[in-house]
Formats: C-alpha cells, sequence, structure tokens
C-alpha cells in the first residue's frame, strides 16, 4: 500500500519513510503541498500523513483538498499537540492526528485503524442481548457502560457477534483477524479468547462464548 | 442595579417639576408687582365711569338695575350696597360678600376701595377668586341715596378659554420635553450598555468582536478608540500564539528527529548490546525532553498573574471519549481495557486545558497499569461534576502522597521512569483555576483512584 508523506522537514520525512518501509508499506515523499498535490495528478495514494506547519500551503489546507476532493484519508502531523490545532484539523477533515514525538507503533496503529476504517461497509452496529458492537469507533456497550477493549479482541468478537449462535471455526476467526492461513496464531487466540470471556463476564455481559471442541467457537445470548 | 437610563429619567422628571415651580413663583411675583396695579387702575376707571354716568341719570333709580345689569353683561361682576346696607347683584354671583371694615368706608366715609391690602396675599390664585374684597369699589349718589358700587372682571368668562388654552400650551410643552429625553436617554445608554458587553467579551479572550457604534460625537469617538484596542489586544494575542506554536514546532521537529533515529539506531543494534543501550538513552532523554518544553511552555502561560480561562459549555463526556480514544493505540499495546460510565454533561470551562487534564490522567493511569488490567473512567454530575480515573496499576506509596503535585516531584527518586515531574503540578494547577479539586487515593501495589471535582457554573 502506498503512502504519501508530506513534510517540509528532510530527516523527518526520511523517518517517518523508514518506519513505514519497515512495516512493508510504500512511502512517496513530498516536501511541500505543491508537490504532493502534483504527484497526486497521475498517482494514487491510500492515505497521507501530513505535517501542518510547512510552508507555502498549510497542512490544514492540503488535508482539505486531499479528504474533500481527493478522498484521501489523512493522518496530521502537530507538533504543539493543544485542541485548538487538533479542532482545525477535524474541521479540516482530517481523520487522525499524531503528535511530535511520536513512535512508530503509535503511526503505524493509527495508519491501520484508519485504512480499515476507510472505504469499508460494514454493518455498523451490531446488538446481542445488552451488548452494542461498534464497528465504526471499536467501542462495546454493556448496558449503558462503554467498553474499550483492545482491537483484536473487539474483531474476534465482531466476527463471532456477526453470526451469532453458528459455530465459527478456529480457522475462520484466525484468517478474519489475522489473515493467518497458516495457524501461526493458535496460541493468541486462545489467549484472547480467554481474556475476552474475562472482561463479558466482569462488566456484566448478557452473551457466553462457547468452545466447540475441535472445531471453534461459538457466541450465545445467555439468561 | 440604578440603570444610567433611570438615573437619566428621574432627573428630568426632577427638573421638570422645578421650572414649574420656578415658573409659577415668577409670574406670581410679576403679577403682583406690575400687572396687578394696573388691572386695579383699569377697573377703578370703568367703576367711576358707571358712577358718573348713573349719576348723570338724575334720580332715576328704576333705571340704575337694568343699567347695571347691561353693564354685568359685558364681563363683570357687580355688587351693589345701598345705604340700607343691602346687596344687590349682577352677573356672576360672588363667591363672599362679607363687607371688610375697608370696603364699608366707600359707603360711610365716601372713599374709594382697591381691594384688599391687608394680609396681603402673594399668590397670585386668590386675585382671580370671586370675594368683595377683590373688587374695587366706588360710591355716588343718585336721588340723594347714598350707594357703593364694587366691581371687578368676571375671571370666569375671562379666564376659562385662556386656562384651557395655557394648560394645552404646558401640558404639550411636558409632553414633548418628556418624550425626548426618554428618546435621549435611550439614544445615550444603548451605546454604553454595547460598550459594556464588548468589554465583558474582551475580559474572556474574544477580541472578534467589534462594535458598530459609528456616531459623531464623545461617544462614537470612545467606540472607536475601543475597536482599536480590541485590533490590538487581537493582534498580541495571535502573535503570543504564533510564538508559542512556533517555538514548540521548532523544539519539537529536531527532537522528534533525534528520537525516532535513536529508535533505528537501537532496533539495528544487537540485542542487549552496548550500543542499543545506548541509543535507547537518547531516545528516552529524547521523548523526556520534549515532555517537558510543552509542559514548561503551558506552565509558563498559566504562571502570568491573571490567566484568562477561555471559557465555553461544553459536553464533557464527549471530551473524555476523545481523550481516551486517543490512546487506543496504547491501551492495545498493553491490551488494557477501559470501562466508561459518563453521563451526559456540560461543563463550563476552558476546553483546551480541561484536555490537558484528561490526557494527563489517562496517560497516567496508562504508564501504571500492568498488562491486559482495567481502567475505570466514570463521570457522574450529581452533586458538582466528578470524574473518576481508576486503575489497577503500581500505586502510589504512602510517602510519595502528599507530594505528587508538586512541581518536578517524582515518586521514582532514580529518575529512571520516563517523566518530568510537572504533569500533576499542571493538572492541579488547571484544576484550580476551574475552582475545582483534585483527590488521589492510592494504595502501594494495589492501585490509583483519582477524582477530580468540577462545580457546576452557570454560563453568566
Amino acid at each position: 500500500m502506498r503512502i504519501l508523506v508530506v513534510d517540509d522537514e528532510l530527516h523527518i520525512r526520511q523517518l517517518i519513510a523508514i518506519q513505514l518501509q519497515q512495516a512493508g508499506y510504500e512511502a512517496v515523499l513530498a516536501k511541500d503541498a505543491q508537490e504532493a498535490l502534483l504527484y497526486l495528478e497521475d498517482e494514487e495514494v491510500s492515505a497521507a500523513i501530513v505535517d501542518v506547519m510547512m510552508p507555502g500551503m498549510t497542512g490544514f489546507e492540503l488535508t482539505e483538498i486531499l479528504s474533500q476532493e481527493l478522498d484521501i484519508p489523512v493522518i496530521l502531523v502537530t507538533a504543539k499537540g493543544q485542541l485548538e490545532d487538533k479542532e482545525e484539523g477535524f474541521l479540516a477533515g482530517s481523520e487522525d492526528y499524531l503528535v511530535k514525538p511520536f513512535e512508530p507503533k503509535e503511526l503505524l496503529f493509527r495508519l491501520n485503524a484508519i485504512l480499515r476504517r476507510y472505504g469499508k461497509s460494514q454493518r455498523n452496529k451490531i446488538q446481542l442481548a445488552n451488548v452494542v458492537l461498534d464497528r465504526t469507533t471499536y467501542d462495546v456497550t454493556i448496558n449503558d457502560e462503554t467498553l474499550i477493549i483492545p482491537m483484536k479482541e473487539f474483531d474476534i468478537l465482531a466476527v463471532l457477534a456477526n453470526s451469532s449462535g453458528q459455530t465459527i471455526p478456529r480457522s475462520v476467526i484466525l484468517r478474519d483477524v489475522w489473515g493467518d492461513e497458516e495457524g501461526k496464531h493458535e496460541f493468541s487466540l486462545n489467549t484472547h479468547i480467554t481474556r475476552l470471556r474475562e472482561r463479558l463476564n466482569q462488566y456484566g455481559a448478557k452473551v457466553e462464548i462457547q468452545t466447540v471442541r475441535g472445531i471453534g467457537y461459538r457466541l450465545e445470548v445467555t439468561g | 442595579m440604578k440603570t444610567l437610563y433611570r438615573q437619566f429619567i428621574q432627573t428630568s422628571l426632577l427638573f421638570l417639576a422645578l421650572s414649574i415651580v420656578l415658573g409659577v413663583i415668577l409670574t406670581n411675583v410679576y403679577y403682583v408687582s406690575f400687572t396687578k396695579q394696573e388691572t386695579i387702575d383699569q377697573n377703578l376707571e370703568r367703576a367711576q365711569e358707571v358712577a358718573v354716568t348713573l349719576e348723570q341719570m338724575h334720580g332715576d333709580t328704576a333705571a340704575l338695575e337694568p343699567f347695571l345689569s347691561s353693564v354685568a353683561n359685558l364681563g363683570y361682576q357687580i355688587a351693589l350696597l345701598d345705604s340700607e346696607q343691602q346687596f344687590t347683584t349682577f352677573g356672576e354671583p360672588f363667591e363672599d360678600l362679607t363687607l371688610t371694615d375697608q370696603a364699608e368706608q366707600v359707603m360711610s366715609d365716601q372713599q374709594i376701595y382697591t381691594g384688599e391690602n391687608a394680609g396681603l396675599s402673594f399668590f397670585m390664585t386668590s386675585h382671580f377668586s370671586s370675594r368683595l374684597d377683590n373688587t374695587v369699589g366706588v360710591p355716588f349718589q343718585v336721588d340723594d341715596q347714598q350707594y357703593a358700587l364694587f366691581l371687578r372682571q368676571d375671571m370666569n368668562l375671562l379666564s376659562s378659554d385662556i386656562h384651557t388654552l395655557l394648560l394645552a400650551f404646558l401640558l404639550s410643552i411636558a409632553v414633548v420635553n418628556l418624550a425626548g429625553m426618554f428618546l435621549m436617554a435611550k439614544q445615550l445608554t444603548r451605546p454604553i450598555s454595547l460598550l459594556q458587553q464588548a468589554t465583558r467579551e474582551v475580559a474572556n479572550d474574544n477580541y472578534s468582536h467589534t462594535l458598530t457604534i459609528s456616531r459623531p460625537d464623545e461617544i462614537g469617538d470612545l467606540a472607536n478608540s475601543f475597536n482599536e484596542m480590541i485590533g490590538r489586544l487581537r493582534q498580541n494575542d495571535e502573535s503570543r500564539k504564533t510564538f508559542i506554536t512556533n517555538v514548540s514546532h521548532d523544539l519539537q521537529s529536531p527532537l522528534m528527529n533525534i528520537k525516532g533515529y535513536a529508535e533505528l539506531l537501537s532496533a539495528k543494534a544487537a540485542a542487549g548490546s552496548d550500543e542499543q543501550e545506548y541509543a535507547e538513552v537518547i531516545e528516552s532523554e529524547a521523548k523526556r525532553l520534549s515532555g517537558l518544553a510543552k509542559q514548561l511552555l503551558l506552565l509558563s502561560s498559566l504562571d502570568q498573574p491573571v490567566y484568562q480561562l477561555k471559557e465555553e459549555t461544553y459536553a464533557l463526556d464527549q471530551q473524555i471519549r476523545k481523550a481516551i480514544r486517543h490512546y487506543r493505540w496504547r491501551l492495545d499495546e498493553k491490551e488494557l481495557d477501559v470501562s466508561l460510565k459518563l453521563m451526559k454533561t456540560d461543563v463550563y470551562a476552558d476546553r483546551e486545558l480541561m484536555n490537558y487534564v484528561w490526557d494527563n490522567l489517562i496517560s497516567n493511569a496508562i504508564k501504571y497499569s500492568p498488562a491486559t488490567s482495567s481502567i475505570r473512567v466514570h463521570l457522574s454530575n450529581e452533586d458538582g461534576i466528578s470524574v473518576v480515573i481508576e486503575d489497577n496499576g503500581t500505586g502510589i506509596s504512602a510517602a510519595d502522597l502528599p507530594h505528587i503535585k508538586e512541581r518536578f516531584y517524582r515518586a521514582d527518586q532514580s529518575r529512571s521512569e520516563e517523566g518530568t515531574g510537572l504533569g500533576l503540578a499542571i493538572v492541579q494547577e488547571i484544576v484550580k483555576l476551574h475552582k475545582g479539586k483534585v483527590e488521589f487515593e492510592s494504595i502501594d501495589g494495589e492501585g490509583t483512584r483519582v477524582k477530580v471535582h468540577l462545580p457546576t457554573y452557570k454560563e453568566e
């Protein structure tokens, strides 16, 4: 996947590029808005990472063009970390923001999140007994309490909830959640299921993950 | 509050009353000292003419009464006293026919009477009353009979029209005057209340407000200078913000590079090698420096003698939810879960500063939570607004607890953990500015519970 990085500072561009490449993305670099727009005339990218402070056209203005006219999700990079900047960024249509200095893990997490959110048409909300899964925000609501659980656990729960009452084979979960065809994450799946059960139980969810021996799991409404 | 408008109206009414009183007194004085004597002289002349005419009619007492009544019809009140002390009146009847000593002398000593001089009444209206002592009197003889003729102009006939006209005149002056004053008062007080409103906006750091008063007078000048002042304040505010933004950008970008490249180095170095350790030190120190720079900038503005809170009403539950979502990646990294029980709550506070508070408290909770544990965040608005953030983390020891809100205090004295020791001091400062308080409860090794109280503000 090709990601456009727009920043006027060479070293930061390079750093982000290295971090992206190490994670398996292809990075395209531009030193300002003009260069970025010129590149986008003939090429396509999946997402853009844009610095707020740039000479010439600012990051906000560029974000507006990218997200509204070209339909490219944008992550803004800001130094200040104060809301004024952030708000302006959201108004300009950016999907998310990063505050300098950020860690490569944070960058990749946010990039992943917007890529999976963007252009995916799914049933957004799944309700089962007193549990609601919101696939746009990755929130779980149990009664009136909002629960934020790790992304992987959410994905597993969403796969099970999407066909509740049916037994889902472990291989299907591994493929849907990890993109894993060879069963490398078997062990992870076990621990995630255990934790997910604990969390659901702790917050009084009226659903239960049942193990179907030798096949997989099934989400059932209880009580 | 005693408004300017009311004061203006009150003063106007007072002056109106005063001018009426003064006017009445002045006209009285004028009347008594000039007009009165003229009227008396005129009346005396008429009376003497009548008396002469009657005397020339020679003894025809029968003609006396019709003549006098026709004179009365011309606008006089007449009282005729005959030798038997009997009154016959012509025209409008008198209110009071008491014969005073002076008036009696007309009959007894054939003297001329010009009204009562004793008990001098200074008030004009007494001269208009139809009393005998308000007349002129002359003696005359017809058929050897002694008579006294008392005469005065019939004021009822004369005055009623003039009085009505005068009253209408005065009333219309008063009405027009009052209406004018009301209008004037409105004209004066409206721009003043606009100015007051604008002052309040500026006090709240809102420099976008401009006054739309264009008047050619002093108030117009004041409004113009006020607009100029707002303009300058706006410029100052903008340049201050630009400065802070520039400083943080110019500090954070190089720090970001140092940190990022050190990270790349440590990833390349062999695990456990000296190179990896050195690179990690560079990385963590760069991170600390960057946090310090941000917090010092914030503290420097908070430490101004009067920090202007940019307060507004907004949904607090949304803000906290957003702040937590922003840490999703850290939650994921540590496989934590967060449960949120947030009542829909509006708060009147400085959005930017409060965001710092939640950001800091949440990142602390995440930092000190062991992997796969839980964090609970509750917002309730019963009995003031309270936000509770609870974790099952390492906790704070009883010895450290009283000091954690001090600047540069760090529980870990070796200072090996990341952090600047400023975060909670800033949180404390911000909450105090909002007239709230922060409470920490902690059991070493079991977790920490932070409670932020905020008063429920009413927007003024």
